[in-house]
């Protein structure tokens, strides 16, 4: 028994389960997302690199709700983001099933204001699953 | 002391730092425990709300939330934030923290004319922890 439970054997356990518990790696976790997304800056002709968000990446056939995946300056995943067209919710149409990174576990749930803007074209609310503090938020 | 004796110790702080970290095992299950109560009694809800399961609030975040959702058998499947229309037609921006530290399947948005807790006309944004087809049976 001391042969296994010896001190380092019991350090890379720890370990281990300490890995379990952070977020899951996933697939989307690096741009590019791969898969059907594409940069929204080639889609729609979005600014490469938004302010307060990231490069965004999108299927064209989800759009214009989304899900759009936001990668910082680094490249990382920093969020999944959903345009809602005020339009449809004040039509109280319902939204199901929408697609998230998978994997990723969120830190918050933020909704916003936002005029329109090349790829959504009336006004519309920002739904943003954070995957990031709020001080490591694309600046 | 033995390898034994100061291994254990070492494995004892390891499971600490982890406990140190968001709270998966304690929301996994129902009851979530901490500051979160039943909805049905904090908040007049149902006690298993059609369509989202037995909800629990802190009664802090009332009425946004976030509430978490079980199934019967006491599996949390989602965390919901209900987000009022007349803070979106005023343009108002939203915090939700708190989230789970569990990875989220996907993402449903949908209409509620108002209810117990929130008798204004709002959004269910909801995050579920489980399928689709899971979360459709919710009964």
């Amino acid at each position: 028994m001391s042969r296994i439970l010896t001190l380092p054997s019991l350090v890379v356990a720890t370990l281990l389960l300490s890995g379990c518990a952070e977020r899951r790696p996933s697939s989307f976790a690096t741009a590019p997302p791969g898969g059907e997304y594409q940069r929204g800056s080639a889609l729609f002709g979005m600014p490469d690199y938004i302010p307060g968000q990231g490069t965004l990446y999108v299927q064209p056939r989800t759009t214009p709700v989304g899900p759009f995946l936001a990668y910082d300056k680094q490249g990382h995943l920093v969020s999944t983001m959903y345009m809602v067209p005020i339009r449809d919710l004040n039509a109280h149409r319902d939204f199901q099933n929408l697609e998230v990174a998978p994997g990723m576990k969120p830190l918050r749930v933020q909704l916003y204001y936002n005029d329109a803007h090349p790829g959504v074209a009336e006004a519309h609310y920002h739904v943003v699953l954070w995957y990031v503090p709020e001080d490591q938020q694309p600046k | 002391m033995t390898h034994f004796g100061r291994g254990a110790r070492l494995l004892g702080l390891g499971l600490l730092l982890l406990g140190s970290g968001r709270e998966v095992a304690a929301q996994s299950t129902a009851p979530p425990g901490g500051e979160y109560r039943k909805a049905s009694q904090v908040a007049g809800l149902p006690d298993f709300f059609p369509g989202l399961g037995m909800l629990y609030v802190q009664p802090s975040t009332l009425p946004g939330g976030p509430y978490l959702a079980y199934d019967h058998e006491g599996h949390l499947v989602s965390s919901v934030y209900m987000v009022p229309l007349k803070d979106i037609d005023a343009h108002q921006k939203l915090d939700f923290l708190g989230v789970p530290d569990i990875p989220v399947d996907h993402v449903d948005l949908r209409y509620s004319p108002g209810h117990p807790s929130v008798p204004d006309p709002h959004y269910h944004v909801i995050l579920w922890y489980i399928p689709a087809a899971q979360a459709n049976a919710l009964k």
